[in-house]
């Protein structure tokens, strides 16, 4: 290989392996000085490609692909099959809207995920009867290890239900005339407390205990109270006058 | 009241994939990116691809090959999709911001200004670099991929990397410092 063979490959490929390529740049101190300044542009060149990735994006991938599973896995056994479909077309006329699809940069995954997840539940929203608490005792005990001598009054739907990657504990509560959606991600910790309102509902992540609380209501009324009331449920209730 | 989740066991399969997932979705989203100059659109089409992927993933042998195989989807998913809806170049600046955190203020100035110019550059010179630098394509695969010859593979990446370094280093002297 020649002078003008070599800056020729390593204008059009500088990270070659090729070993005729390699012993000229042994051999050409003028040559290897190319590569180096070659291999230095290739070093800006590859972080200039390397655009920020979204966070959470695999996770939100893995939870197409698994809802896409699920559904399949349901449709084939037949069972449930109205409830389903309904659950496919919620998530159709969600991810047309774009929530679950993609969403923009900073958007929460987990509100994503509670939003598209209650479209699929409506019967959640519009029951009344009050559940007993010894049912969710037991549900936080075996989902989330939490034992809970005092449970929140006026919990009125209970399901322990997958929420993309996540495992959910999923309660409504009536207040007043307006309904709160209350889940427990048992095996997500959020890193931080915060609200959110997006496509119409008002939300918040509060980290708590091993896991996650998130509220879901067209208002954030009640969520100051209901906050209260969850943590003092999970952790016990706080000592004032320490 | 409570409805007990379908527990269903974790295949292989579905190890593979999400393994698949967990190390390449962030080089499809760059690919993506690059192709579509849109994040949002970027990150729909990397989901469809990773999709596509799953229901044709008995037909992946190696998972050496993986990379180059879900780019192959990738861009075949693009063309289908979203070639008409890519923006204009003008919108793109609002849409690029940038972490730049952790890099030398030099590097950030370099690898913006390269970002800049690979904005602005036409498909058919972004493209085979993208597939060499991102995906790990050699020369030969890129023209199988494109449908062009190897000459004309080795032009584009040769014009590509010209364009690039003329808007760091000036024209004239990019050109110097390739032809001894
Ligand atoms: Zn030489
Ligand atoms: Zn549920």
């Amino acid at each position: 290989m020649n002078c003008l063979e070599f800056r020729r490959q390593l204008a059009v490929d500088p990270k070659t392996r090729d070993a005729v390529f390699l012993q000229h740049k042994q051999e050409c101190p003028r040559c290897a000085e190319a590569h180096a300044r070659a291999m230095s542009f290739e070093a800006s060149l590859a972080e200039a490609i390397a655009v920020p990735v979204p966070a959470n994006l695999a996770d939100r991938i893995l939870f197409a692909q698994a809802t896409e599973q699920r559904n399949q896995a349901r449709m084939n056994r037949g069972r449930n099959r109205g409830r389903w479909m309904q659950y496919a077309a919620a998530a159709m006329v969600l991810i047309a809207l774009g929530v679950v699809g993609y969403s923009r940069w900073n958007r929460p995954v987990l509100a994503d995920l509670a939003i598209a997840h209650l479209a699929g539940e409506p019967l959640a929203m519009t029951s009344h009867a009050a559940v007993p608490d010894a049912l969710v005792q037991r549900e936080f005990g075996m989902r989330a290890s939490i034992t809970m001598p005092n449970v929140p009054t006026g919990v009125t739907y209970l399901s322990d239900c997958p929420l993309g990657p996540y495992h959910i504990v999923h309660m409504a509560m009536a207040q007043d005339n307006d309904p709160v959606t209350v889940m427990y991600v048992a095996d997500h910790h959020q890193a931080e407390r915060r609200d959110f309102n997006q496509t119409g509902w008002f939300g918040r992540e509060i980290p708590l205990g091993a896991g996650t609380l998130v509220l879901l209501g067209k208002s954030a009324q009640s969520f100051d109270h209901l906050e209260t009331v969850w943590r003092d449920a999970v952790n016990g209730p706080r000592l004032t006058g320490l | 009241m409570t409805v007990t989740p379908v527990i269903l066991p974790v295949s292989s399969k579905q190890r593979q994939f999400d393994a698949l997932v967990r190390t390449l979705s962030g080089d499809l989203y760059r690919y993506a990116y690059w192709l579509c100059r849109d994040n949002a659109l970027a990150q729909d089409l990397v989901q469809e691809t990773f999709l596509r992927a799953w229901r044709s993933i008995d037909s992946l042998r190696e998972s050496d090959a993986a990379k180059a195989w879900l780019i192959t989807i990738l861009r075949r998913e693009h063309a289908r999709l979203y070639e008409r809806k890519t923006p204009p170049v003008s919108d793109i600046s609002e849409i690029d911001v940038q972490d730049e955190s952790g890099m030398t203020p030099e590097r950030a100035g370099e690898s913006g200004m390269i970002r800049a110019a690979m904005l602005q550059l036409e498909p058919k010179y972004r493209e085979p670099l993208l597939m060499q630098v991102l995906g790990g394509f050699s020369c030969d695969e890129i023209a199988r991929e494109l449908n062009l010859s190897g000459a004309a593979v080795m032009t584009q990446l040769f014009r590509a990397r010209q364009k690039l370094k003329a808007v760091l280093l000036g024209k004239d002297e990019a050109e110097l410092y390739e032809l001894p």
